[in-house]
């Protein structure tokens, strides 16, 4: 009886390698010797969210809700794999198995904690490398992205190639507040002009084509903090091969109205906001150099009214 | 010599013993002692896994809290990814 109890205690458990599984892939297997097919697991696991962002930055897929589900299915996907395969080893191991030195609560611990911990480490490459993940307090770039939207700045775009007209994109303020990030749009490149007369955006002395395609509101903050409501018309604006949406509002800032023509140095790009009235951009502190763009805006991933806004950035 | 031999041979010898008036009583208390003294030990407490094994439902139990775990681990990843 007692020996029978004691085989028991040895006797790997089913049930339990899936529960160490799911907590954390990898520490199941551990849990039935199987010491290096778990730290594989736990690998495999801390790798699939970066490894699809890193796709996501570099393939940028057509269908992003496609891809999001990918990235749900590989993280979950890599735990079940790891639940199935371990309870499979559970039920293969022998009524007499013989404990090995990793099987002590003390190493299921301590690789759980390897494991999440180059998980997180691999989350926070993610951010400083590939995609960074920002809030959107102001509504400078209404109606593209609504204040309180999230959005994910692909840092590796500029890598190989140079800004294009049109990119949404994102650096520190000129001013030298390096807490925070100015997101705004390309309209023009290094040897262009620019000139805004009541209202009309020119680049090299050509207006840019615009079609009214609705109305839009939205809340600024006022002159004395207080939030404002400002109502006016989106247009489908055509810049170069670019189409996007701007918001004018009937009756602009004066300070908004003319722009005096402006010549944008090489290397460097002029850009505004899409709420073209109320944004704080070149106009008020000149162009910006490339080298100070350290992002371009590609998805939002939490819109903050409407799902239907999900996905790239247009 | 038998034990038999020995026996007798104690017997022969013996001798009246001078006891206490309360002898029996005394001999009567060490044995309640000795008796409670040698009750059977308190069982093994069984291991929490074990306790967990033979009980369906807490097998169950046991997965479904290793799921919520498993499920806040990744939504905190998550978050540090996307919401700090």
């Amino acid at each position: 009886m007692t020996e029978n109890t004691e085989q028991s205690g040895k006797r790997r458990l089913a049930w339990l390698a899936v529960g160490l599984s799911i907590i954390m892939p990898g520490v199941g297997h551990v849990y039935c010797g199987k010491l290096t097919r778990g730290l594989a697991f736990g690998l495999l696991y801390g790798l699939a969210i970066p490894v699809v962002l890193g796709l996501l930055a570099y393939a940028s897929p057509a269908s992003t809700v496609v891809f999001a589900f990918l990235m749900i299915a590989a993280t979950f996907g890599v735990v079940i794999a790891a639940a199935l395969d371990a309870c499979r080893l559970a039920r293969k191991t022998r009524p007499d198995y013989q404990p090995k030195t990793c099987n002590h609560a003390a190493v299921y611990v301590l690789i759980g904690l390897m494991i999440q911990g180059s998980s997180v480490g691999y989350a926070l490459h993610v951010r400083s490398s590939l995609f960074e993940a920002f809030r959107v307090p102001a509504a400078s770039e209404y109606p593209n992205i609504v204040p309180g939207d999230r959005i994910l700045a692909n840092k590796t775009a500029y890598r190989k190639a140079d800004p294009e007209v049109g990119d949404v994109v994102l650096f520190p303020p000129p001013t030298g507040n390096w807490r925070i990030h100015y997101v705004k749009r390309i309209v023009a490149l290094g040897g262009e002009t620019v000139e805004i007369k009541d209202g009309v955006l020119h680049v090299n002395d050509k207006p840019l084509p615009q079609r009214k395609i609705g109305a839009g509101s939205t809340q600024i903050r006022g002159q004395n903090g207080a939030p404002q409501t400002i109502a006016g018309d989106v247009f489908a604006e055509t810049n170069g091969s670019a189409t996007y949406k701007v918001f004018l509002t009937p009756a602009p800032p004066e300070a908004a109205k003319d722009f005096a023509k402006t010549t944008v140095p090489q290397h460097h790009c002029f850009v505004l906001g899409d709420n073209r009235n109320y944004s704080l951009d070149s106009r008020h502190f000149g162009p910006i150099p490339y080298a100070a763009i350290e992002a371009r805006v590609d998805y939002i991933y939490c819109p903050v009214d409407t799902w239907a806004r999900f996905g790239r950035l247009h | 010599m038998k034990n038999e031999d020995l026996y007798r041979q104690w017997r022969h010898s013996r001798r009246q013993l001078a006891t206490s008036p309360n002898f029996c009583l005394q001999v009567m208390d060490s044995v309640a002692r000795r008796t409670g003294r040698d009750a059977p030990p308190k069982p093994v407490p069984i291991p929490l896994v074990e306790r967990v094994s033979v009980r369906p439902w807490a097998r169950a139990a046991a997965i479904a809290v290793a799921a919520l775990i498993g499920i806040g681990r990744i939504l905190l990843t998550l978050h540090v990814l996307l919401f700090a």
